[in-house]
């Protein structure tokens, strides 16, 4: 009978961390899947902010393969660049200009419309944050993911092609 | 004699349980791990090389004059371009410092580089990788030597001869 017992016993144990780890696997399992999930629609994101009208360079209706700085400045403020980042998977929208070298003093400058005005524009800021997420939707995710990619920044009025980078920094737990 | 007998039987109950168990788990983990899709690495090196070319084709280099027009100028024999007596040295010169600032960790590690090549003649016209890179019979970066994978990314160069390479190790 005591054996019987003890047999039962370690079999419910069994079951019970069995049912434990199950549950823990599979919760852990569905976070990465999401997590997944977000870095690859960010992934496809990467090409298709550089297709969006509304910043894309264009001579006379057709489409030409870089970003208008005049019309990224523009659309920062626009309301609707808020469906760049809906849902929980929160990233930050940055161009950055690279090559030709900045001076060190402005590289994390932002171009605004006052660095716009500026005789010394595009050489007195380096950084558009198109879109930025709200402190609070970010706050307590530690890990930082950036994909970036290439990208040909145009000044229309310099009519002058830079090389610059959209970075795409998602923000996980 | 009898209650022993019974212990026994309970015992190898008990056993065959944990070994069943055993058993499943380990087949279910072994079959639960899948080896890792590439595909997504794959599409995002070739999107970025071929966003490179784009950027590097419309690079400014002067006042009405960008590296796609200096490419075109190097590939018909050369000529001065922007102040500079050699078209082909400056597209060289500034290439290499695009690649230098745009993929500068590509650029230390010696997997990447950059190749323009006359279509027609089938002739490398430059070639811009670090100097003790290990290449093929192509002239390609043999990414096999230094166990990567290799993407080869191409543009042609409208109006012109003259093609461009991004050869990538990831």
């Amino acid at each position: 009978m005591m054996e019987m017992f003890m047999v039962i016993f370690v079999l419910f144990i069994i079951i019970g961390l069995g049912m434990y780890y199950f549950y823990k696997f599979s919760f852990s399992n569905q976070q990465e899947t999401a997590e997944d999930s977000c870095v690859q629609s960010t992934n496809e994101q990467l090409s298709s902010v550089l297709q969006m009208p509304e910043i894309k360079c264009s001579n006379y209706a057709n489409d030409e393969e870089c970003i208008d700085i005049v019309k990224l400045i523009a659309f920062k403020d626009e309301p609707s660049i808020e469906n760049l980042s809906r849902g929980s998977c929160k990233k930050s929208i940055i161009f950055k200009q690279i090559y030709p070298s900045i001076d060190e003093r402005y590289k994390d400058v932002e171009c605004g419309e006052q660095e716009f005005r500026d005789p010394n524009f595009p050489n007195n800021c380096a950084i558009w944050n198109l879109f930025q997420p709200l402190e609070a939707d970010i706050k307590n995710k530690n890990t930082q993911i950036i994909l970036e990619t290439p990208v040909s920044l145009y000044f229309p009025t310099l009519n002058q092609y830079r090389i610059g980078r959209l970075e795409l920094k998602i923000y996980q737990k | 004699m009898k209650f022993k007998k019974a212990q026994g039987g309970e015992m190898i109950g008990l056993l065959v349980i944990i070994i069943l168990l055993l058993v499943l788990a380990v087949m279910y983990f072994k079959f639960s791990s899948k080896p890792e899709s590439t595909i997504l690495q794959d599409t995002t090196i070739t999107k970025t090389s071929s966003n490179l070319l784009e950027s590097i084709k419309k690079y400014t280099l002067c006042t009405g004059k960008d590296i796609d027009e200096a490419i075109k100028q190097c590939i018909n024999g050369d000529g001065s371009i922007c102040g500079h007596d050699s078209s082909c040295k400056l597209i060289e010169q500034e290439i290499e410092n695009i690649l230098n600032y745009s993929m500068p960790g590509e650029y230390a590690r010696k997997s990447i580089q950059f190749i323009l090549k006359d279509n027609i003649a089938d002739e490398n016209i430059i070639d811009i990788s670090k100097k003790d890179v290990p290449k093929d019979n192509n002239g390609l970066i043999d990414c096999n030597k230094m166990k990567l994978r290799r993407d080869v990314t191409d543009k042609l160069v409208a109006l012109s001869k003259a093609k461009i390479n991004l050869v990538r190790c990831y």
